[in-house]
């Protein structure tokens, strides 16, 4: 009964990077006799949990590397025939065969059009490890922009519109509580702090000591799971509706409170630009800066003219300009704003008045507005409310309101990036001292802050929709999708004829991605992507790999992974949105490659040679990471390893402490505090006007007329202040199909490749939602279900898909729940085949499903219920 | 002499399953064989019905039922309250599962044994070298230890228990909210003792009267 320690003659523990989900928390790994056999945080790093915590998925992440069902070697497609359920008949072969292939088919594709490749990213790190290079390497390529990519794992689903106003806002992928001060959170459709979003379990660890110290979380939510189990106040919501109660938050603070934060309304958003009446900015000829009004000098002045106290900057009132009336924004928001009445969203919210008018008090008292605080000597305004949403709120073809809406009430009491309020990732990372690479954010057009790192593309300047388009994803005309919803529109063939996209994908190189069954109808993705040559780089052949890939790369997991880059520019995505140093991981490998696997990274570069890219994707590398040291330059024709690379860019990096970092396995130095409250440190102002969507629309709305562009495009939601839009699941709703189905974050799971993960799985079964379909107790009752009864769900397009139910309280009676992306079949991965049930196959997947102006799709879905 | 103890904070526990699988890795468990659970419920009606979340592991009561009924004295109680098995001693005749009133105890059969994490592929490198290296008897019942290497070990290292990593129960250095804390109910200074005194510790069903070692604060 205790160890038989004279069995062990080696035991070590070596420090690495989680890789079960996005987030990268700090992880060391137990070895003994050569056998990983555990797994921990590590305690002294602030990335993660309290101490050496590790969340469930983390500490079952050793079974990636046990799993039997790894892929060993190269795999070809013998079965020409594809689709969901077809037999690959995989056949062995060798490395070369495959890099030959591969190759050979995308040069010839080069030679014709580098945009008829697509690349993907991904959000998973069972084999993760870099994050911006993937966008780096299709540059290399010729590939230009974001358009080229389709999204790994978490799918559009995840983020689009939330990290468009992340970025705009904050400089930052994400955003999240500043829990370390705050008082009083409002969560929408976000489980930050319980268990998912970015940096996961460091909010975790932040928001546990926050809510012993007392915090008020109100958490607006279809279900009282997750983050509405864990609430002060859970709000039942209709999914998709937030924006309506949001509007009619700020409404009543504006214009029946009539309590706001002036000064940074005044001197940190773009709320005091004048406006004509068609809304535009008037601007200074020259500069193209917009005007303000001084109203201490009586005359209009470029925004930053140094010569106006922010106190004077103009809130209201009317003024001329060249013969024409103009106004401040902040008149016309505080006009727009009256039409939503509390009364107004609680219809359409179901969210009762009564509380919609308690959190407009609640926030607006809890706010302090003019309160300062001091800390370590510096004096900042102290603002302990905030409001943060994420993939539940923000996943509607509205999507881009519901998260402006949520972020109007943290700019109304200026809790932006201040102690207590709405944080985003910090937006700047200086050096590490006597090291070189930084990222600090620059201010652009307007005085709106261009983040210092961005995934896929830059949110701002924006850039004005036209055609002809260049790749798959449209991106010339969708200008703010993160990544494009296009591979998986319905009608894209006809959008390609209209918008004059010529170069349809002959390629797909994906990474761990399982793009088929993740995002929408699983049937219209397999028929775009049929007919490409897919390859793929995973460590298991996952649902997508079966249906349609033709060669299968195995790649290594995350736990024999050599990578020295997984955290260097993730900052802004893992690091502590907190006041807390700076630590930044790398992945070691703690055993040696499964069979003949390969490290990604080390494939991308082989695959860059063989195709004669490799010299671009060094240039491209010598430059994203600034190295200015010749000896230290990846030269032209030189082909390295990954981790060839990292013993040189280390050095850049870090100075004289890269062999020593380099052997921790982590960097730790101190995060001034001005970085992490950087709101009044930095001038920039917060576009909470949106001026640039009237432009767009002008774009959108000629190329339309133009082309007779005859499909449904809202085109009305291209308008600069947060509105009311039904998302289409309501839409759809009628008398047969009555409910909305929604999906959710289980803590247990990322995406779908744990569920190949046994140590999740059974822990799975223990938990009775994870793996079941979840009904309002009433409604199940009046439906005739009880618990363990399996039901089908389906939607109005003939898409169905079963499950089993088990009823809840804590659940809006007006939807089902599904938590993420179950119902798997790959024969590939035998653990995860037939659990749970598959929620993305039910989201229908026409234009008019997806959010006009950032590409999410709708992810709500009107069904009907009845039992198998 | 120490009394050792744990204090669940269900303010923060989020319910991630940290405890439940570092436990399951730390004693090589086999397949579906858990010394620590989340339970999870819910109480109340809608609107404002709550969720329960209760991570439960052996008590190491006072008072244990386990102890009392064990008719080979396989079952028995440290002097620092660790209830332990031993396997040498034990005859399988489950009793003491029958009298666990929180269902903490496993038979561990054959087929407990024999059952493989990824079923009909063979058993992994992990679920070898646990057999070799902390090894199960069948037909004997086994359970959570409070983790007694680690506390014996690192008390033996100069280490505390409760404050120091190497020395406290690895569901406990697991947690990545800090909602379990370890340490000595005997000395009123101590955390446990603390949390117990100012947040009002509940042990869980008292009436059995076993007197749980383990308690909850909310």
């Amino acid at each position: 009964m205790t160890y038989k320690t004279d069995e062990i003659w080696e035991d070590k523990w070596i420090n690495t990077t989680c890789g079960v989900c996005y987030c990268g928390c700090a992880a060391k790994v137990r070895v003994i006799n050569g056998v990983p056999v555990k797994i921990e945080g590590i305690k002294e790093s602030t990335m993660g949990g309290t101490g050496a915590g590790l969340c469930g998925k983390g500490v079952a992440g050793l079974m990636y590397y046990h799993d039997p069902n790894r892929l060993k070697k190269p795999l070809r497609r013998t079965n020409p025939e594809k689709g969901i359920g077809v037999d690959p008949k995989w056949k062995e072969i060798s490395w070369e065969e495959a890099l030959d292939e591969i190759s050979t088919k995308m040069k010839k594709i080069m030679d014709d059009d580098p945009n008829k490749i697509i690349f993907t990213n991904q959000t998973m790190r069972a084999s993760d490890g870099p994050h911006n290079q993937p966008y780096i390497y299709a540059k290399a390529f010729g590939v230009e922009d974001n358009g080229n990519f389709i999204i790994g794992g978490g799918s559009l689903h995840c983020g689009n519109a939330a990290h468009m106003l992340g970025g705009l806002i904050h400089g930052a992928w994400s955003i999240a509580p500043d829990w370390k001060y705050t008082k009083y959170v409002l969560k929408w459709g976000s489980s930050k702090g319980t268990g998912s979003g970015h940096s996961a379990m460091t909010n975790a660890r932040l928001r546990a000591d926050a809510v012993r110290g007392g915090i008020k979380e109100v958490v607006f939510d279809p279900m009282g799971n997750f983050a509405g189990g864990k609430a002060t106040q859970w709000v039942p919501i209709l999914p998709g509706t937030d924006t309506a109660v949001g509007l009619a938050i700020a409404n009543y603070i504006l214009n029946t409170l009539k309590v706001f934060d002036s000064l940074y309304i005044k001197a940190k958003t773009n709320l005091v630009y004048l406006i004509k009446e068609d809304g535009t900015f008037i601007r200074d000829e020259k500069s193209k800066k917009p005007f303000v009004y001084d109203e201490k000098a009586n005359k209009i002045k470029k925004f930053d003219d140094d010569s106006i106290a922010f106190e004077d900057f103009a809130l209201e009132g009317e003024y001329e300009y060249k013969g024409e009336k103009v106004k401040p924004c902040f008149t016309r928001l505080k006009k727009h704003l009256k039409q939503f009445t509390p009364k107004w969203a609680s219809e359409i919210s179901t969210v009762p008045v009564g509380t919609i008018v308690q959190v407009a008090k609640e926030w607006v008292e809890n706010a302090q507005i003019g309160s300062t605080i001091t800390i370590e000597g510096k004096n900042f305004p102290y603002r302990p409310v905030s409001s943060v949403t994420f993939r539940g709120a923000q996943g509607h073809s509205n999507g881009i309101h519901q998260v402006a809406a949520i972020d109007l009430l943290s700019q109304l009491v200026g809790a932006e990036d201040v102690p207590g309020g709405t944080m985003g990732w910090p937006s700047k990372r200086q050096k590490y001292p006597g090291g070189h690479y930084e990222r600090l954010p620059k201010i652009g057009p307007d005085g709106v802050l261009i983040p210092a790192v961005f995934y896929s593309h830059m949110p701002w300047p924006p850039h004005t929709p036209t055609i002809p388009c260049k790749n798959s994803g449209c991106v010339d005309f969708w200008t703010h999708s993160t990544l494009s919803h296009i591979p998986y529109v319905k009608e894209r063939d006809y959008i390609y004829e209209k918008f004059g996209m010529k170069s349809r994908p002959e390629m797909v190189f994906g990474i761990a991605a399982n793009f088929i069954i993740s995002q929408s109808d699983w049937n219209a993705a397999v028929d775009f992507f049929k007919d490409m040559f897919v390859v793929q780089i995973d460590i298991w052949s996952n649902e997508t790999d079966e249906a349609v890939a033709d060669i299968l790369l195995p790649d290594v997991s995350y736990l024999e992974k050599d990578c020295w880059s997984s955290e260097i520019d993730a900052f802004f995505f893992s690091g502590s949105p907190s006041y807390e140093d700076w630590y930044v991981h790398m992945q070691k490998p703690v055993a040696k490659p499964v069979g003949e696997s390969r490290f990604f990274m080390d494939v991308y570069i082989e695959v860059a040679h063989r195709v004669g890219v490799l010299d671009k994707f060094n240039a491209l590398m010598n430059d994203y990471y600034s190295v200015e040291d010749e000896e230290l330059k990846i030269k032209p024709n030189e082909k390295l390893t990954w981790k060839e690379i990292g013993d040189r860019f280390l050095k850049w990096i870090y100075g004289k402490d890269a062999e020593k970092i380099e052997k921790q396995g982590f960097a730790t130095w101190h995060k001034p505090i001005e970085d992490v409250y950087w709101r009044w440190h930095v001038a920039s102002r917060c576009p909470v006007y949106m001026e640039f969507l009237i432009h767009d629309k002008k774009a959108v709305e000629k190329i339309l007329k133009d082309t007779n562009f005859e499909l449904d495009l809202d085109v009305s939601q291209y308008t600069p202040l947060p509105d009311w839009f039904w998302p289409t699941s309501h839409v759809e709703l009628n008398e047969e199909f009555d409910l909305l189905a929604f999906s959710y974050r289980d803590i247990l799971h990322t995406n779908n490749s744990t569920f190949q993960n046994p140590f999740i799985d059974e822990v799975s079964e223990l938990c009775p939602y994870t793996f079941t379909i979840t009904m309002n107790s009433k409604l199940a009752g009046d439906k005739g279900f009880k618990d363990g009864d399996i039901i089908w769900i389906e939607n109005k397009y003939n898409v169905k898909e079963k499950g089993i139910i088990k009823t809840m309280e804590a659940q809006h009676p007006k939807v089902i729940g599904i938590s993420g992306q179950g119902g798997l079949w790959a024969k590939g991965r035998p653990i995860a085949k037939n659990k749970g049930s598959n929620f993305c196959k039910l989201l229908p997947t026409y234009l008019r499903h997806y959010d006009p102006i950032t590409g999410n799709v709708e992810t709500s879905v009107a069904v009907k219920v009845y039992k198998v | 002499m120490p009394r050792w103890g744990m204090v669940i904070d269900i303010k923060r526990c989020i319910a991630c399953w940290g405890c439940t699988i570092a436990c399951k890795e730390e004693h090589f468990l086999p397949p579906k064989v858990f010394w620590n659970r989340v339970l999870i419920g819910e109480t109340g009606k809608f609107p404002t019905s709550r969720k329960l979340i209760y991570p439960v592991l052996c008590n190491h009561c006072d008072d244990a039922a386990c102890v009392e009924v064990c008719p080979t004295n396989a079952t028995f109680q440290r002097e620092d309250g660790i209830v332990m098995v031993d396997y040498n001693k034990c005859a399988g005749c489950r009793a003491c599962i029958v009298s666990c009133p929180y269902q903490q105890r496993t038979y561990y059969d054959k087929n407990i044994k024999d059952a493989e994490y990824f079923p009909g592929q063979g058993k992994t490198e992990f679920e070898i070298i646990g057999e070799k290296l902390y090894p199960f008897q069948v037909g004997t019942v086994i359970k959570c230890n409070f983790c007694y290497e680690r506390v014996d070990q690192g008390i033996e290292n100069g280490l505390i228990p409760g404050i120091d990593d190497d020395a406290s129960p690895a569901c406990v250095v697991t947690c990545p909210v800090g909602a379990r804390i370890f340490g000595d109910l005997e000395d009123p200074e101590s955390t446990v003792s603390r949390l117990i005194m100012e947040k009002k510790g509940k042990q869980l069903r008292p009436e059995f009267g076993t007197d749980p070692a383990v308690y909850y604060i909310d």
